[in-house]
């Protein structure tokens, strides 16, 4: 493995993030809060990391391979958990275990969070796990979708076959206009759900942590009680949208600007997606409407931002869920597992992926009663590659094991089984805010230093796609390429 | 499609069915001779229905497809659960519930609707514990004769059985080996009766519990199961015959003609020992740490609890609901994945687990080595890769399915979510006793109508490995070629 290369890029993010920590640093600076020496302190040290490894590192041999690339993904992973954890822990609002799992959650755009009193924290502070949502939504959708489409396999790697084909050279500078672009639509989605959320009548700081958290399906708020502390239809209204928008897929969106909006209509994953969408809100306000009392106006506004909520994985809570009728949560439990589009900024299993799945029943039904028949599985008109029905096989299998496998290790904490499988799937998938101990008003405070830990490979696992994560621990990982 | 041959099929097991119905007949004739409609009418309509359709129908041969030996085993399967829910209704239950009973029967799971057990005559008891047998042996036997009938890789495609290549090489001596099983099933349901009337039951308790056991069902005779009988010697035979029960038949064919080593060299066999051993002990330690027992009965409860779920039976010798929830959710995982193929034991099934695990250690180390070359084996033989796909397919519709199954149970049944998910997993593997309410067999009596309705739909589903009955509910199915 080229260490070199893996220093230098791992040197420019730590140097990235030190600018990024300068923005609550300045806040801090200008409310005159007491966290600005905690910033200036992180700020610090993650400029010297940088220095150090820019130092060491090297760019020179241009040549990456599979292996630096998952070496340079999980090691940002491991320092920028560190470093945003920093602010959190030095300036005591944390204990150490919190702060880096608040860190990892806020960079997987997950949105469990262990803070207990958040009117109570500082405003920069609050300000800049805004912040690492925003910024670990933009690094997904540029790296996973421009970058990397091989290392998270299946569905990711599908839908933008053209990067993978071709040979390296005539590639790169597409990779360079598509990140551009995406970082628009990203940037420009942001900018018009800040600018409505303060129309609508927040605060402009409100909104712009509300935008940040929505834009990147993250779900952390500014207020213990999340959306309902609003208790405005319009707001609901105007963060549903845009969860919807931001669970759907940002190529997608690319081309739709290129070509028409009548690409959303060729798109099957994008169908399935919104399909998914009413399908739960229907199923939820009726079972909510007829068990738990709410007029049908209510019913269908609460049921559509879960729905909205939880399928986007974002995890902002508009209603106490943890209290409706146990059908409706098993809904949501399902849509937290199927999570939202490939290309976006959400978790879970990813609707290509069910879909593919859903087909792939069908046309094995098909073939066994007409044995002779050729039967294809296709994705917007186009026929999936065997190689990749087999890989999202795989990927399901392996999602339920490390799904059951973590939720067993929760429970060895203590931890009863419904809240053992509600907190893990809803970080698995991203989502934040489970059923149960961490349920929709509660938070992560509670569980245990070795439960955090676990929820933390949770987050991780599903935001990396399980493979790249569990390819390093393989001893052939590490040893050398001599022999390849 | 070949619609004499179905027909005439169909009459044979009929007719099969009838016979096992003489036996609590006759019971009934020498001891309750007011209740001889009960069980005289099933037999008569059977016997009726069977001699129609096997000398009315001259089945002209010819293979199965596919399709048609789906289309046999599945309305096979439905239609003995009708005929078996007869004495039930008969005696005065509600058409609902003595369909429940049959079917859970029938499909081996051992969940039970009758409420209080002790006022219910024996002979219905008898046949209730027939049923389980009867389907018992009816699964091993399908496993057997399908495969000359549609051929190996159709078989496999869709049941991920492993050891079609054994069955093939006995093919010329079909109907021996057909026989040979059947003795094997009934010499080994003979043995359990032997050892458990030695432990102290009686010889109708011995021979009740021991059908349960042989065909991994789970019923009993009493309300509270082994636990009536407050007797470890009771209880260690169950733990072993549990075991045997949920090993491959074909496997235990096979050892004894080349030899007990021919055990350990299998695969799945290996896989099954292990994985009962290591969440043996997780449930051993997590319930001796907690206080529960002392180290002797922490062990021998968790392995009595594990065996039982593994091999689908839901036998229990303690009240496991108030043991840790780390346990229970053990016994809940372990729901999932059953024991070995090519016996009567639900779920996913030992075989496919340790191909789809294998297959995930395959692709990480492909991952890191594109180019490589990997395959999978099992017992020294490899895994031909239709089959993976056709494994990596049912593991996606069996979690569909058990989803589906849980949101249902808790609109319909108004069950709180870990106890509908408990019922779902448990009907689906053929297990019955679950969690929460229904943490005994009986505490399915108190499911609504409905509930009852999808744990039923969700037993046949698991028993008939699900593609079976989706195949034949597919409009597709019933177009004219």
């Amino acid at each position: 493995m080229n260490l070199l290369i893996v220093a230098y890029l791992l040197g420019k993010l730590c140097m990235a993030c030190a600018g990024a920590l300068l923005v609550p640093l300045i806040m801090a600076l200008y409310l005159g809060e007491s966290c600005l020496s905690a910033f200036v302190i992180s700020a610090l040290l993650a400029a010297v990391i940088s220095f150090l490894l820019y130092r060491w590192g090297n760019f020179e041999d241009t040549h990456i391979t599979f292996r630096e690339g998952v070496a340079v993904v999980s090691g940002a992973w491991l320092v920028i958990s560190f470093l945003g954890a920093m602010p959190y822990y030095l300036s005591g609002t944390l204990d150490f275990i919190s702060a880096i799992f608040e860190s990892i959650s806020g960079f997987t755009t997950t949105g469990a969070t262990t803070i207990t009193a958040i009117e109570e924290v500082a405003k920069s502070l609050l300000f800049w796990r805004s912040m690492t949502h925003w910024m670990g939504g933009i690094g997904i959708v540029v790296l996973f979708i421009a970058f990397l489409p091989n290392i998270g396999s299946g569905a990711v790697h599908m839908f933008n076959a053209e990067v993978t084909g071709p040979t390296e050279d005539r590639v790169v500078p597409r990779i360079r206009a598509t990140s551009l672009a995406l970082c628009k639509i990203y940037l420009l989605f942001t900018v018009v759900e800040t600018g409505l959320l303060c129309w609508a009548g927040m605060s402009f700081y409100d909104g712009i942590n509300h935008a940040f958290s929505t834009i990147a399906t993250g779900g952390f708020s500014t207020y213990d009680t999340s959306i309902i502390h609003f208790n405005s239809p319009l707001i609901e209204g105007i963060i549903a949208v845009f969860m919807v928008l931001a669970g759907g897929n940002f190529a997608l969106y690319f081309s739709v600007w290129k070509k028409g909006p009548k690409e959303f209509w060729h798109d099957t994953e994008f169908k399935g997606y919104i399909f998914f969408v009413l399908a739960g809100t229907l199923l939820i306000a009726l079972n909510i409407f007829y068990k738990m009392g709410f007029s049908v106006q209510e019913s269908f506004r609460h049921a559509f931002f879960q729905v909205t909520s939880i399928i986007s994985t974002t995890g902002f809570v508009s209603n106490d869920f943890d209290v409706w009728p146990a059908f409706s949560k098993y809904i949501l439990v399902l849509l937290m597992f199927i999570g939202a589009c490939a290309g976006s900024t959400a978790g879970g299993i990813k609707v290509s992926r069910i879909v593919i799945l859903g087909k792939l029943i069908l046309a094995e039904i098909r073939h066994i009663i007409h044995p002779s028949m050729v039967t294809n599985v296709t994705m917007n008109g186009k026929h999936v590659p065997d190689r990749v029905i087999a890989g999202i096989g795989r990927f399901f299998f392996l999602y339920m094991m490390l799904f059951a496998g973590l939720t067993l290790l929760l429970a060895g904490t203590g931890l009863s089984v419904t809240d053992s499988i509600g907190a893990i799937a809803a970080t698995i998938s991203s989502v934040g805010p489970a059923l149960g101990v961490a349920g929709a008003t509660s938070t992560y405070a509670t569980i245990s230093p070795f439960g955090k830990l676990v929820i933390c490979i949770a987050m991780l696992l599903g935001r990396l796609e399980l493979f790249t994560l569990l390819v390093l621990i393989r001893p052939e990982f590490w040893r050398s390429t001599r022999n390849w | 499609m070949n619609k004499k041959l179905i027909l005439h099929l169909w009459g044979v097991i009929t007719l099969v069915v009838s016979v096992g119905m003489l036996l609590p007949l006759v019971m009934t004739v020498l001891t309750n001779e007011n209740r001889i409609a009960e069980f005289g009418i099933p037999v008569l309509i059977s016997i009726a229905i069977g001699l129609l359709l096997t000398r009315g129908v001259n089945p002209y041969k010819g293979r199965l497809a596919l399709r048609e030996g789906m289309l046999v085993i599945s309305g096979a399967f439905i239609f003995v659960c009708i005929l078996g829910m007869l004495p039930f209704w008969l005696a005065g239950f509600p058409l609902i519930d003595a369909l429940f009973e049959s079917v859970s029967g029938f499909t081996t799971t051992g969940a039970s609707v009758l409420g209080d057990l002790s006022k219910i005559p024996r002979e219905l008891l008898l046949w209730r514990s027939l049923t389980q047998w009867l389907g018992g042996l009816g699964i091993i036997m399908v496993f057997i004769t399908m495969v000359p009938q549609v051929g190996r890789e159709a078989l496999q495609l869709f049941t991920g059985e492993l050891h079609g290549e054994s069955a093939e090489r006995l093919l010329p001596r079909i109907t021996e080996t057909m026989k040979l099983l059947a003795y094997l099933y009934s010499g080994f349901t003979f043995t359990v009766t032997l050892m458990f009337f030695l432990a102290g039951m009686d010889f109708f308790e011995a021979i009740t519990h021991a059908m349960a056991i042989v065909s991994t069902g789970g019923f009993s005779i009493y309300n509270d199961g082994l636990r009536h009988f407050n007797n470890n010697a009771i209880n260690l035979v169950a733990l072993i015959c549990m075991f045997i029960a949920g090993g491959n038949h074909v496997l235990y064919f096979r050892s004894c003609r080349e030899g007990l080593g021919r055990l350990f060299k299998d695969t799945e066999f290996k896989a099954y020992a292990l994985l009962i051993g290591v969440f043996g002990l997780f449930i051993t330690i997590n319930l001796y740490s907690n206080g529960f027992y002392n180290l002797g009965d922490s062990m021998f409860n968790s392995f009595f609890q594990t065996v039982s779920i593994v091999s689908t039976s839901g036998f229990a010798m303690a009240n496991y609901d108030v043991w840790p929830d780390f346990s229970k959710y053990c016994l809940f995982l372990l729901m999932f994945v059953g024991g070995c193929s090519g016996s009567t034991v639900g779920g996913i099934k030992m075989s496919r687990m340790v191909i789809l695990l294998k297959l995930t250690g395959q692709e990480l180390k492909r991952t890191i080595h594109p180019r490589m070359v990997t395959t999978i084996t099992m017992t020294d033989r490899i895994v031909p890769s239709k089959l993976i796909g056709g494994i990596t397919r049912f593991f996606f519709i069996y979690i569909t399915v058990f989803f589906l199954s849980a949101t249902l149970l808790s609109l319909v049944g108004d069950l709180s979510m870990f106890s509908a998910a408990g019922i779902a997993a448990a009907c689906l593997a053929s297990v019955g006793a679950a969690f929460e309410t229904v943490a005994t067999i009986t505490g399915y009596a108190g499911l609504t109508n409905g509930a009852k309705i999808v744990a039923m739909l969700t037993m046949l589903l698991g028993r008939l490995e699900i593609v079976t009955l989706l195949v034949i509910f597919n409009p597709n199915f019933w177009k004219k070629e």
